[in-house]
């Protein structure tokens, strides 16, 4: 098969005439691409090659002096920031903080005013917009759960489920036998299977959760971001969530802002504490709550 | 050609002191000396020449009456008795003149008409204009020398002596100040005028908006003598810049004067649908109930329309306002937090509000009076003058968005409203009624359209499709401002309103506001919540 | 799989009842003048043009009910598509007008006009009116909803500049430059595609026209809604955010929901105007693109056939008050509407559900 390059693709193989081994990688790399749906494809937009960026192969996500500005109210305040391949972060902070700012920001419903952020080293996430970036592979839940009341539980996973979102995709789209596999699995992994077909908006508000991370599963996302996951759940509610992101924990990197310590401490491995915009602290639950600026913050002012 | 605007002119003179003289103090009368009358009957228009001078000379107020209705052909002789008779202006009686007697005229079969020649009417003109300036009454007078600067080209060099001698003569200030600048365009049109004296004439007319003024200007510009020309251009100059700041301002208190109607009628929607997020599609007939209140008190208190309108005004806000409080308690109340199907059944309210208003009163327009402070005109320049109405509801825009503003922001139910606004659950957790503030902001809001109608009635028709025509700019400039913000509907409104009215001398009021409307679409592409959005989480939801 | 997917109980039943009801009109419509069942004309029309608010009612549904855009200017499509088949029924007139004139439309010819403008051309052959009639309509609602989705002008704030849409269209329409007629618009027809536009064969066949024409536009949208497309125009209604953030563009979802719904707004126009017999800047006064919104709302949105008796209930009660209480209709119609809203939530099509939950909240 030969797909229909490019003009400058095919000046870029041109070029590679001498180099064999590298063509073919290129070639490979190209035919890959092609190979994809075309609503699949991960966006091509050439973004300037990340400079200055910190050089380290496991990160994801860099987010580095970040500043944003309300009105003249610092959200953030050049904040910088690393999230490396299949960790779990939890970011904590007292309100206002910027946390959100930050999610909004990474998702890019907010466009900061200086600084960059990158997803792996080729998608400048500021150059892309919202549905872009989900294509890319980060996934958000919101604060406030968020999901399609009137559509049954299946039919909100369906919705999501990665595959080609354009509008005659979706006239034409029919669930394949693979896909049907994959949801029927997110559907036992967010504990719902017995309520497939109930309207989203008659599920319990901790179902709600679940299901929107449920979706965002569907997406099969590089980064998750939770914000506030277990707000409003039960106790054993949140248990079983702590057993659902333990279960994530190495197959996606995720970012979580929770103000409940006690899940916190039951989930993390690291702990970002965000304050005025910035990072106040970074490590371990132990380390952060032994560390007087982070005591200060929550009890009263501390500058960073 | 030149004969017949003359001659129009003229009879614009004549006229207009004519009916003063007719109420003055009842005409002398004189007996006509024989000659005159003879030469009057006389078939034949040559005859009538020394008559007409002679009438011309005469003092009294008879020679006057006969002299106008030679001039507008409306004396007649009698085929009876060859009497001389004057017709009225509708040709159904008439008045001999010598007896004084009147008789119905069914047929001017009987009558015979005293003609006269071009250069006679001619000749009477000039006499008429001539004794209406040597008029004992100052105001005859001044209304005369104005009748005569109205048009330049009436003024001829045979006229130079006269104007001299009355400018010598006159006391009036006013009067030798039109003398002068006849005497200046006379000089303008003059060839063999000095040019020093033309330098005068051109600073004389440099300062007056006359349209003969510019004229003369012109002709003088192209003088030989260069000091002349120079004078005439700067004058020229200063008149275009003089009559442009006049347009400017004019068109800037039109816009002013439409933004504050603009205001008026969505200013009660920015507290109803702003605030309160119903979309009140009964805005407009609330309007219309606030006119319907001022022809109402009129009906009351006749013979006074200022006292009801000034009563109107709390009338009206307590008609609109109640009205607007049985509506929330019985219907809107209901409806909360599903604001289209506000509209649904506001729609509904406003139909059968529209009904009641057919079949109470009328589906007649209903003729609201215009006190006399309201009428006038405000003279500012010789060319700027304002309407006193628009003048008036300009300041009654800004009292009432200050009144409302004071309420939304001063007061213990404004604070109430914007918490129940920002965040119901809360104001009510921390004890605000807030079922009894939905229902005062949207009397409020209902009784400010009440208070725009009393404003309307002053404008337009008051009729039962009042409120439709107004309803749907109202929505315009509410939106436009963005929603929840009384700024922005004040701007909004004086935006959307001098936009208009700056538009209008080039596109024609039809696209002005076509052109305003695609603006408005493109506008709200570039800021999707108006000019003053709602900012930070909680314009989110 | 289409076939169980599209046809439910509703579906069936409704194409059903409309496909009956259109031939027992047109069988009544065709029986001879003494029959005691015959229907004469004028009737007929009407009912035709009853079907035609009635496609439009559905076209505002799409939307309104599906995505949770209220437009408050659907009428502008409607008029749209009404003043293409307008322009070619007054080239149909050809010298039959006052002026005989086989060129110009009277009107045209009134205002002393030398030629036609750039804009009539093509306006005589048939096929190419087809087409511009759902091009129309659906080009400009590319043109209006492109950028306004694109900027997220969304809620109150897009219905008011539809609003302001449909009335800057009417005061253009007004004006006699624009070439459409001025105030009096576009009438005196005489024929469509050489049959007399009077005679019953005529009037029947758009009648039927009209019918199938809704009961297709149906069964279009029924197609969309049932498919992920359909649950994608649910999401979009329910959290926008959510759906883009899920990797749906909203806006193209949006715009192509609006487009289609604008075509068939402007089908509907169409059908209209040889029925009634003229079009006039009235279509797009805001006040009947309301009254519109307000059928959907009273039959019942989100269920396409709610629009669809919503739109026929209130013109119905609307030319039967007019005629039998002239004085008091209004009052009628608009307590109509209040109690609706207050008792029906879900409008008319929702009664049998109403009435069913509380005979089972009663005998439980």
């Amino acid at each position: 098969m030969s797909p229909d390059f490019n003009p400058w693709e095919k000046d870029l193989l041109d070029s590679l005439e001498d180099n064999s081994d590298l063509k073919d990688n290129v070639l490979n790399l190209l035919e890959d691409y092609y190979s994809q749906p075309r609503g699949m494809r991960p966006s091509r937009r050439v973004s300037a090659p990340p400079k200055n960026l910190r050089a380290d192969n496991r990160i994801l996500l860099y987010l580095e002096n970040i500043s944003v500005s309300f009105d003249g109210f610092k959200a953030l305040n050049r904040l910088t920031m690393y999230v490396d391949e299949g960790e779990l972060r939890c970011i904590i902070g007292p309100n206002g903080a910027g946390k959100t700012t930050m999610m909004d920001v990474i998702t890019g419903k907010t466009r900061p005013d200086r600084g960059q952020a990158w997803f792996t080293r080729e998608h400048n996430l500021l150059r892309l917009d919202e549905v872009a970036i989900t294509q890319v592979g980060i996934g958000r839940k919101f604060q406030k759960p968020s999901v399609f009341e009137a559509l049954s539980v299946l039919h909100n996973l369906d919705l999501a489920a990665k595959g080609a979102k354009s509008v005659f995709a979706a006239l034409r789209a029919r669930s394949c036998a693979g896909e049907a596999a994959f949801l029927e699995q997110t559907l036992e992994r967010i504990n719902l299977q017995d309520n497939r077909d109930t309207a989203a908006g008659k599920l319990s508000h901790g179902q709600k959760q679940w299901l929107e991370i449920g979706m965002l599963l569907m997406q099969k996302p590089r980064l998750l971001l939770l914000d506030e996951p277990v707000a409003g759940m039960s106790p054993s509610e949140v248990d079983r969530t702590v057993d659902l992101l333990q279960d994530l924990e190495g197959e996606q990197s995720i970012i979580l802002v929770e103000h409940d310590m006690e899940f916190v401490r039951a989930v993390a491995r690291k702990v970002t504490v965000l304050h005025q915009g910035c990072v106040l602290a970074e490590g371990t639950m132990e380390e952060i709550q032994q560390n007087p600026a982070v005591v200060t913050a929550y009890l009263g002012e501390a500058q960073c | 050609m030149m004969n017949l605007r003359r001659l129009c002119l003229v009879f614009l003179l004549v006229f207009l002191p004519g009916d003063a003289l007719a109420v003055g103090e009842p005409a002398s009368r004189i007996v006509l000396s024989p000659e005159i009358v003879e030469s009057l009957r006389s078939a034949r228009v040559m005859d009538r020449a020394a008559a007409i001078e002679s009438l011309g000379n005469a003092p009294s107020d008879q020679a006057f009456t006969l002299l106008k209705a030679l001039q507008e052909g409306a004396l007649y002789v009698s085929r009876d008795n060859n009497e001389l008779l004057v017709l009225d202006e509708n040709a159904k009686s008439g008045e001999f003149v010598i007896s004084g007697e009147t008789i119905p005229v069914t047929d001017k079969d009987g009558l015979r008409k005293v003609g006269t020649s071009n250069s006679q009417r001619e000749r009477i003109s000039s006499l008429l204009s001539a004794r209406m300036l040597r008029h004992p009454d100052a105001n005859l007078r001044r209304r005369a020398v104005a009748g005569l600067l109205s048009d330049a080209g009436r003024i001829g060099a045979q006229d130079k002596p006269l104007l001299l001698a009355l400018l010598q003569k006159e006391t009036d200030e006013d009067i030798r100040q039109n003398l002068a600048l006849a005497l200046a365009l006379l000089a303008a049109s003059d060839a063999a005028a000095a040019p020093d004296e033309l330098i005068g004439a051109a600073a004389l007319l440099r300062d007056n908006a006359l349209p003969g003024a510019t004229q003369a200007l012109e002709k003088l510009k192209s003088s030989e003598h260069a000091g002349v020309a120079a004078a005439a251009g700067e004058a020229l100059e200063h008149k275009k810049i003089v009559a442009e700041w006049a347009a400017m301002l004019e068109t800037l208190f039109f816009g002013l004067s439409l933004g504050s109607v603009l205001i008026l009628t969505s200013i009660g929607l920015a507290v109803t649908f702003g605030v309160m997020g119903v979309i009140n599609m009964a805005h407009g007939e609330l309007i219309m109930l606030g006119s319907y209140t001022v022809w109402g008190l009129q009906q009351v208190f006749p013979g006074q329309p200022g006292l009801a309108l000034v009563l109107s005004i709390p009338a009206a806000f307590i008609v609109s306002g109640g009205m607007g409080m049985v509506l929330e308690r019985l219907v809107i109340r209901h409806l909360y937090g599903r604001p289209l199907e506000t509209l649904l059944a506001t729609f509904g309210i406003s139909l059968i509000l529209q009904q009641m208003v057919r079949t109470l009163i009328s589906p007649m327009n209903r003729a609201v009076e215009s006190p006399d402070f309201m009428s006038g005109m405000w003279r500012l320049t010789s060319s700027i003058s304002l309407t006193c109405n628009r003048v008036y509801i300009l300041c009654f825009c800004l009292a009432v968005f200050a009144l409302i503003y004071a309420v939304m922001h001063k007061t213990r139910l404004g604070l109430e409203v914007r918490a129940v606004t920002q965040n119901r659950a809360i104001a009510r957790a921390m004890g605000v009624n807030s079922a009894r503030v939905d229902a005062m902001t949207f009397a409020l809001g209902s009784g400010v359209a009440g208070m725009a109608g009393v404003a309307l009635s002053q404008l337009t028709n008051v009729g039962p499709n009042l409120g439709q025509s107004y309803i749907v700019d109202s929505f315009m400039v509410v939106v436009f401002g963005g929603v929840g913000n009384l700024w922005g509907t004040l701007s909004g409104g004086l935006i959307l309103g001098l936009a208009n009215k700056f538009l209008e001398p080039f596109s024609g009021t039809m696209l002005a506001k076509i052109i305003l409307l695609a603006g408005l679409i493109l506008f709200m592409q570039a800021r999707p919540r108006g000019l003053f959005p709602e900012r930070g989480r909680a314009a989110e939801n | 799989m289409l076939r169980e997917r599209v046809f439910n109980t509703s579906t069936r039943l409704f194409t059903s009842c409309t496909a009956a009801f259109a031939a027992v009109i047109a069988f009544c419509a065709l029986m001879p003048e003494a029959s005691a069942v015959h229907l004469n004309n004028h009737v007929v029309s009407l009912l035709g043009k009853y079907l035609c608010f009635a496609l439009l009612a559905l076209s505002i549904d799409l939307v309104w009910g599906y995505l949770g855009i209220l437009s408050l200017g659907h009428g502008a499509f409607f008029g749209m598509g009404g003043y293409v088949m307008g322009m070619y029924l007054m080239r149909e007139i050809g010298n039959r007008g006052m002026y005989a004139n086989a060129e110009l439309p009277d009107f045209m010819v009134f205002l002393n006009w030398k030629e036609l403008p750039w804009y009539w051309t093509g306006s005589d052959s048939f096929p190419f009116v087809c087409l511009l009639i759902v091009a129309v309509p659906g080009l400009a609602a590319f043109v209006f909803g492109l950028p306004a989705f694109r900027s997220r002008v969304s809620g109150v704030y897009l219905s008011i500049i539809t609003q302001a849409m449909t009335f800057a269209l009417m005061l253009a329409f007004f004006r006699n430059e624009m070439g459409f007629g001025g105030n009096n618009g576009l009438t005196d027809f005489k024929s469509l595609l050489g049959a007399d536009i009077h005679s019953q064969g005529m009037v029947v066949t758009l009648f039927a026209l009209s019918a199938l024409a809704l009961i297709m536009a149906y069964l279009v949208c029924r197609v969309i809604t049932t498919s992920r497309l359909g649950r994608v125009f649910i999401a979009v209604r329910d959290a926008e955010s959510r759906a883009r953030f899920i990797g749906y563009r909203v806006e193209y979802v949006k715009l192509a929901a609006f487009v289609l719904s604008a075509c068939i707004a402007g089908i509907g126009g169409a059908l209209y105007v040889p029925q009634v017999g003229i079009i006039n800047p009235g279509v797009f006064s805001p006040l009947f693109s309301v009254e519109m919104v307000v059928c959907v709302a009273l039959g019942g949105r989100g269920r396409l056939y709610g629009a669809v008796i919503g739109a026929l209930a209130v013109n119905f009660i609307k030319t039967w008050f007019t005629t039998a209480f002239p004085d008091i209709w209004l009052f009628f119609l608009g307590a109509l509407f209040v109690l609706v809203t207050l008792f029906l939530p879900e409008g008319l099509a929702g009664l049998p559900t109403a009435l069913r939950r509380r005979l089972q909240g009663k005998t439980p």
